[in-house]
């Protein structure tokens, strides 16, 4: 039953991939610019001076002069053989280029959400427990800020305070720890503004429902109704909040790269766009959308794990 | 000492929502073994009272007077002292069993987490089980094992509800609340639940209060009836008084509610309840009232005592006795 389930839903995941590559496909297909234009212009993007031969010739070599069905069935065959396509800009294989930048990002990514859950959720559960008080006043005004300010501010604010005001940080990072310091910290506010204030909304809802009631009028503890009935029954929707921060994380952050000068996924993505390196842009979209799928896959297996009434509904196919 | 000859005693009982009282100056008291009913519509303030016989309080929720429980006054004790006589001293039977189980833990869980709460040590999963299982089957609950396994969501209602009963039971209170138990079932299980109630009240000697809307309900197993309209008990007496003699207007308009063998109701009660008002003039049930005088409308009718177990709030009390005589 349980292998039927997760076939069922790979399954799902092959066509959603599917669909997610052949929508960026098409779009990158409708763009006005030419990438084997791009190409040839080079950095300085002086488009004028070259000739429609030799664009024709580019796209020839590139493959584009073909028509799109036959692009994108050529690009599935190959993808499907573990071959996504060579840059254009790097000439190397895009798998190449995607482990070359994975690293920051998935280091970014790792600290900031272990950071955002071990502070956001007792903070989340705090702010709920004591409302109105002082600690949930405070965290209303950091939230209130955390989720105003855009992110590039934040990260803005930060470099020139830490790297050129107090010179504690170089402006321009080495890579390393060093270098996914400040663009951590920003995601970190920046992610546990939005959850703190989340999690308070369930434990405060949960905090109303009727079994509270109950295991009140059978004389249960504060402490064990919190942690043994509340938090447990909050578990599954703080589980899919988080499960939204992880995809954020691994595809969103590419201004903060951008302004840090962090050589992650984010600002690979950026620059293949401005070069439309369609191949490379195929293959970030398509590793967002796994991290997307998996995570969700996960968070679906362990709420299922945490309250059995999700198994219950999907056995009997929803409904109690 | 008299009191201690009573299980619970309210007097001079006021709760209030946001400084509107809800439930307005009650007075009861009940012995042991004393099933006590309160009857109103919706919105007559009776789970309020419940509540407050409990002291769970939500915002802006204020309790006074006097609510004495075995002689100790409940009004003002710490929230500790309160938590130990909760589901220990005083339990409740809640509206709807399914929701105020956690539907992420087992039966099993429920019993274990009541008796543990209530005890110094801790107690094994294998033998609170076995006290569950005992209980249950006094209760004439059958495939005890199989219920302890299963959670909440697994059973039905009804079963649901029996359970709720046995797990308030699991720990010998003195008291019982009933919070409409019986409402969110349907005629069968209803059924089940009532002689459930029943056998603990022959077999355990545990004074019950129960609210209900339905007075059928309630005169089939009440010793002491309440009927409650606008926050008061307007009429209060022994089952006798109430169903045989009911002198109040309101307690003769419910009684001829009551549907027949053939579904058939023979009266109902034009109007609305009254909505709550922070001053209140007047008896609340005038509005509806057929034996309506203008002094109804001025002021408030306090108890009018017609024999040692039944009083009535109205001004024409007299003249309604005569009536029935």
């Amino acid at each position: 039953m349980v292998l039927h389930k997760i076939i069922m839903q790979l399954l799902h995941f092959v066509i959603v991939l599917l669909g997610i590559s052949f929508l960026t496909f098409s779009i990158l297909f409708l763009s006005p610019r030419n990438p084997a234009e791009l190409w040839l212009a080079g950095s300085d993007g002086n488009v004028g001076m070259i000739s429609e031969e030799a664009i024709a010739e580019q796209e020839r070599i590139m493959g584009l002069d073909k028509p799109f069905l036959v692009q994108y069935g050529t690009w599935l065959g190959k993808a499907l053989q573990g071959n996504f396509g060579i840059s254009f800009t790097y000439n190397t294989p895009v798998t190449e280029e995607i482990a070359k930048h994975m690293g920051p990002t998935v280091w970014m990514t790792v600290i900031s959400l272990t950071v955002t859950i071990l502070l956001a959720v007792p903070l989340g559960v705090l702010c709920a427990v004591y409302k109105d008080q002082l600690l949930d006043n405070v965290m209303r005004i950091f939230s209130f800020f955390g989720i105003s300010l855009p992110s590039f501010l934040t990260s803005i604010i930060f470099l020139w305070f830490f790297c050129i005001k107090m010179e504690w940080l170089p402006v321009i990072s080495k890579g390393g720890a060093i270098g996914i310091l400040l663009p951590s910290v920003v995601l970190i506010l920046q992610f546990v503004a939005k959850l703190t204030r989340q999690v308070r909304a369930i434990i405060l809802e949960q905090l109303e429902q009727p079994y509270v009631d109950g295991a009140i009028t059978r004389g249960v503890k504060f402490k064990n109704i919190l942690f043994g009935h509340v938090l447990k029954n909050s578990a599954a929707p703080i589980l899919t909040c988080i499960s939204i921060y992880v995809g954020l994380a691994f595809g969103g952050s590419a201004v903060i790269e951008g302004i840090f000068s962090v050589d992650g996924l984010g600002r690979m993505a950026v620059s293949s766009v401005a070069r439309l390196d369609i191949y490379v842009i195929q293959g970030f979209v398509l590793w967002v959308a796994i991290v997307y799928l998996v995570v969700n896959l996960l968070v679906d297996i362990l709420s299922a794990m945490i309250d059995p009434r999700i198994k219950y509904n999907r056995k009997s196919g929803g409904g109690s | 000492m008299v009191q201690e000859d009573y299980i619970l005693e309210a007097e001079k009982l006021y709760v209030s929502y946001n400084e509107i009282d809800i439930v307005r100056n009650v007075n009861f008291r009940i012995r042991k073994g004393e099933f006590l009913g309160i009857v109103g519509e919706s919105g007559s303030g009776k789970t309020t009272l419940l509540r407050a016989l409990m002291m769970l309080k939500r915002k802006n929720n204020d309790i006074k007077g006097n609510v004495r429980f075995q002689g100790r006054e409940l009004i003002g004790l710490d929230e500790e002292s309160l938590r130990r006589l909760r589901g220990m001293e005083i339990s409740m039977i809640p509206q709807n069993a399914v929701t105020a189980m956690d539907g992420t833990k087992t039966i099993s869980s429920l019993f274990h987490e009541t008796i543990c709460m209530h005890r110094d040590g801790k107690i094994r999963r294998r033998d609170s089980d076995k006290l569950a299982s005992q209980i249950m089957e006094k209760m004439r609950l059958e495939d005890t094992g199989r219920i302890l396994k299963a959670y909440p969501f697994e059973l039905s209602g009804g079963m649901c509800q029996r359970v709720m009963i046995a797990a308030a039971m699991i720990n010998n209170p003195k008291l019982m609340l009933g919070d409409e138990p019986t409402s969110a079932l349907d005629v069968t299980s209803q059924l089940q639940v009532i002689q459930e109630l029943e056998l603990l009240k022959s077999n355990y000697q545990v004074s019950m209060i129960m609210i209900s809307h339905n007075l059928g309900v309630i005169s089939r197993i009440a010793d002491t009836i309440a009927i409650m309209y606008g926050g008061r008990f307007v009429e209060y007496g022994s089952h006798e008084d109430i169903i045989r003699h009911a002198v109040h207007p309101y307690t003769k308009a419910l009684l001829a509610a009551v549907p027949d063998a053939d579904g058939k109701i023979s009266k109902g009660l034009p109007g609305l309840p009254p909505t709550f008002e922070k001053e209140m003039k007047g008896c609340p049930f005038a509005s509806r009232c057929e034996y309506c005088i203008p002094r109804c409308r001025k002021e408030l009718p306090e108890d009018v005592a017609i024999s040692l177990t039944h009083r009535v709030q109205c001004f024409r009390t007299k003249e309604l006795q005569d009536d029935i005589a």
